[in-house]
């Protein structure tokens, strides 16, 4: 059992700022869960019916992604300082040496030094004096490859280089993601709706997250996001959006998603709910939405064949109005 | 419908951690005796309801005492809008007692409780109506009819005391649309379920008849386990949130033993024969022109038939969709509940053939014909080969020599299609060398399908025309009447392709019809 994800974001109305409705904050919840759970040998099915599915699956996105993030752990570390000096000494790299900076890099040879193994990343070129910086594996995560990105280095980077930084996502995700530095594209999760409606809420919507005192950083839930379908060509993303009228998905976007799918209603469920087998669902289902009741016997048939006894728990805290929860694990044999 | 903002779902949810559901009863001994006796007509009468001469009789009958339960006007003012041929009935009436003699006593007491209640001028919902719409200021009110918006809309115009009252539809109840105080007139089971499990207002008033059951109360959807041993799991595994609360009007609720079930009253929808029989007579001289199909039900009892081929498309108005997507042609397999189906309601269904016509100009009659002619040819050797069989049966037995032959995997209901006037070509060039070949106009495929391209140019050019005209009107008017009543016209002009009424479709039923060609995309009107 676990309570919800609390995150500090606020949205806009009439030109002033508000915290985030509680029910905004149950769907960041429940997906924050939901990316907590193992799905090794079974996965679980989350249905949650609403009054209205507004931004529900955006949410639910959101708190998989939140969590995702602040997963890390010690071997993913070693893993990545690892990677890193696999990596060849030019390979372009983005450094974060502090919340809110990140520079354009490139990586050096690894040495040793007092002992310890280093990776170099030199941050200015070498008419600016070729400034470098030695990462020891606690800070790995802070040096992201650029992937296809390349660059030359420029004389000087300042420490409050936000080219590349979002004050909105270093706030949101803290020091938890270094990814958010948008060089390294994963589908954390998969939603499936219509694009119209999904865009609206994930680009359109403004959003925002106190920084200092009253200082607001703006943005939007695709910068943490990250859709695929809403992303430049440079840019990485981190979820695929699965359009309702697609007979079935891309093979990368059915076997590389990593935590869990996200059904924005009734149809994209009926239609490709059996699809992601081993991934956790999180079926957002709308009570005014047609096929609404299609869905609720489907759900109901699922969780009464295949449904497992295990407790798999819900966030502790009440349902929206108007919601009513079920969630259970399903076996993947 | 526009897309809701955090603010508005917000407002959404406030409505359903509030919302109170109070009912009210009204009395009318009339109405309550003519219900309760139409209703023992009914069950009298058993499966023999459904033959035609009972159609014709109880039709009219049942829909003007539904209107009388389930509309807020006066009933002198239905009786002059519902249409009902009275002379027409009164003979019927009297043609049972030949016909039906047991079932005349109670037909005739049935009609002539109905003639005196049309006469009297009472008006029993107006008076809560008004009570309510003082109460509040101002009041939305949701009927089981859409197909009475109008009417209704029209009638609170016209009202002093009831100028602050709007109609709106159950699919209005679905989007952002919030009312301060709502009121459906009728039991809870005559409207879809959301109205009141996902309120968009913070008090709902039910107005209904005291003889019309209406025990709906909100209850959990999900099965979850329940047993004392997993009480545990039912906890952790499933909730529900804060639901409307439910009150009753001082004056009670309880029922009496022979009160109506809300269902009772609602008269009943036409059933049609699925695949395999054909729907409808044939006006046309060639009887065997048929075509697979499918029934789209459209709002206010109304519904089309659509060419089930998995290469024909419909143009659509999506609300649910901004832009240049709000208007776009969609196939079968995607036409969905909501979406509002666009249909020619005088001078036959069709309404992209006849400007595709006009498009092609001076080739349009030798291109038809030349259409006509590989499909002619085409039966005509099917016939030849396997004798005078059904277009099905045909349809079914190229399929096999195709597929035999390895010439083509289409499915049967493909080539029947085919074979229809609705049908320009086959979507793939392979499919139409196969038929060609069949057909022994092997020779002549390259201009056939140059000349079959030119029909398709047209039939794609007229579409988007008329998409266009219709992107021009949305943009210029108000939608409001077309959420409201599930329906409205567009006058395009006689150029682009004349007028145009938009349906909502409120179900799409999976199972095929054969249907004459003719009969595709004409409306039909289930009340009639």
């Amino acid at each position: 059992m676990s309570g919800p994800e609390h995150v500090n974001l606020q949205f806009e109305d009439s030109g002033r700022w508000y915290s985030l409705p509680e029910w905004a904050e149950y769907f960041i919840g429940v997906g924050s869960h939901v990316a907590r759970a193992s799905n090794t040998d079974s996965r679980i099915v989350t249905a949650i019916v609403v009054p209205t599915r507004a931004f529900g699956a955006a949410f639910v996105s959101l708190g998989m992604i939140i969590s995702d993030s602040a997963a890390r752990d010690q071997a993913s570390e070693s893993a990545h300082f690892e990677m890193l000096f696999d990596l060849a000494p030019g390979t372009p790299v983005i450094l974060r040496p502090k919340k809110g900076t990140a520079l354009k890099g490139v990586l050096q040879s690894p040495e040793e030094y007092r002992g310890q193994l280093w990776v170099r990343v030199q941050v200015h070129s070498k008419e600016g004096g070729g400034r470098t910086y030695l990462i020891d594996e606690s800070h790995g995560l802070t040096v992201q490859p650029a992937g296809r990105l390349t660059w030359k280095l420029p004389k000087t980077q300042g420490m409050g280089n936000d080219r590349t930084a979002s004050k909105f996502v270093d706030s949101l995700l803290g020091e938890a993601d270094p990814i958010q530095l948008g060089v390294k594209s994963k589908i954390v999760c998969a939603l499936v709706g219509r694009r119209n409606t999904l865009e609206h809420e994930i680009r359109g919507t403004p959003l925002s997250i106190r920084v200092n005192g009253d200082q607001h950083a703006e943005g939007q839930l695709q910068d943490i996001l990250r859709v695929d379908s809403f992303v430049t060509e440079q840019q990485s993303h981190r979820s695929a959006l699965v359009t309702v009228g697609t007979s079935r998905p891309a093979a990368d976007v059915i076997n590389n998603v990593e935590i869990g799918v996200v059904f924005d209603g009734a149809l994209g469920f009926l239609k490709l709910g059996a699809i992601w087998p081993p991934r956790h669902q999180v079926i957002i289902l709308d009570r005014t939405e047609p096929y609404f009741d299609d869905a609720i016997s489907a759900i109901n048939s699922r969780f009464t064949q295949t449904g497992l006894r295990d407790e798999c728990g819900l966030p502790d805290i009440e349902p929206p109005p108007g919601g009513e929860i079920l969630a259970f694990r399903e076996d993947l044999q | 419908m526009r897309s809701l903002t955090i603010c508005s779902a917000s407002e959404v949810y406030g409505d359903a951690s509030q919302c109170q559901i109070v009912r009210h009863w009204v009395g009318h001994a009339g109405l309550a005796q003519l219900s309760h006796s139409l209703r023992a007509l009914v069950q009298s009468l058993g499966d023999e309801g459904t033959d035609d001469f009972w159609r014709r009789v109880l039709g009219p009958i049942r829909r003007t005492a539904f209107a009388m339960c389930s509309t807020p006007l006066p009933f002198a003012h239905l009786a002059a809008t519902v249409g009902t041929n009275w002379e027409q009935l009164d003979k019927s009436v009297r043609q049972s007692k030949l016909l039906y003699p047991d079932s005349y006593e109670l037909l005739n007491h049935v009609f002539s409780q109905l003639k005196r209640l049309l006469e009297e001028g009472s008006a029993p919902l107006i008076g809560p109506l008004e009570n309510l719409h003082e109460q509040h200021g101002a009041i939305s009110v949701v009927l089981r009819n859409p197909r009475m918006n109008r009417l209704v809309t029209d009638f609170f115009a016209g009202s002093r005391s009831l100028r602050n009252a709007k109609i709106v539809s159950a699919s209005q109840l679905r989007g952002a649309h919030h009312c301060a105080a709502l009121v459906a007139i009728g039991p809870c089971g005559w409207f879809p379920e959301y109205v009141f499990s996902a309120p968009r207002a913070t008090i709902i008033h039910v107005v209904s008849f005291r003889w019309i059951r209406d025990g709906w109360k909100p209850g959990p959807l999900f099965l979850h386990k329940s047993d004392a041993n997993s009480a545990s799991d039912a906890n952790q595994n499933h909730r529900i949130g804060m639901m409307p609360r439910i009150s009753v009007e001082a004056t009670g609720n309880g029922f009496a033993s022979d009160d109506l079930h809300p269902l009772d009253l609602v008269p009943p929808v036409p059933v049609f024969a699925p695949y395999g029989s054909t729907f409808g007579t044939s006006q046309s001289n060639d009887a065997d022109d048929v075509v697979p199909a499918r029934l789209c039900h459209l709002s206010g009892g109304r519904a089309v038939f659509v060419a089930a081929d998995d290469g024909s498309t419909f143009l659509i108005i999506d609300p649910s969709e901004t832009g240049r997507s709000a208007v776009r042609r969609v196939p079968v397999d995607d036409l969905e509940q909501g979406m509002y189906l666009l249909v020619r309601t005088s001078g036959g269904g069709d309404f992209i053939a006849p400007l595709a016509d006009r498009i092609l100009g001076d080739l349009a009659a030798n291109r038809r014909a030349e259409q006509a002619e590989w499909k002619e040819r085409l039966i005509r050797c099917t016939v030849e080969r396997f004798g005078s069989l059904s277009r099905r049966e045909l349809s079914s037995l190229i399929c096999s020599e195709l597929k035999a032959q390895e010439l083509s995997q289409a499915r049967p209901a493909n080539v029947h299609y085919w074979m229809s006037s609705k049908c320009i070509r086959p979507r793939k060039r392979e499919d139409f060398s196969a038929i060609l070949k069949y057909a022994d106009l092997e020779a002549r495929e390259e201009s056939l399908w140059s000349a079959m391209g030119d029909i398709d140019r047209a039939h794609r050019k007229a579409g988007h025309t008329i998409r266009r005209m219709l992107l021009q009107k949305i943009a210029e008017v108000s939608l409001e009447p077309l959420e409201r009543d599930g329906e409205m016209d567009f006058d395009l002009g006689e150029q682009d392709g004349g007028s145009l009424s938009a349906y909502q479709i409120a179900e799409v039923l999976p199972q095929e019809y054969e249907v004459p060609a003719e009969r595709i995309g004409v409306l039909l009107d289930l009340e009639e």
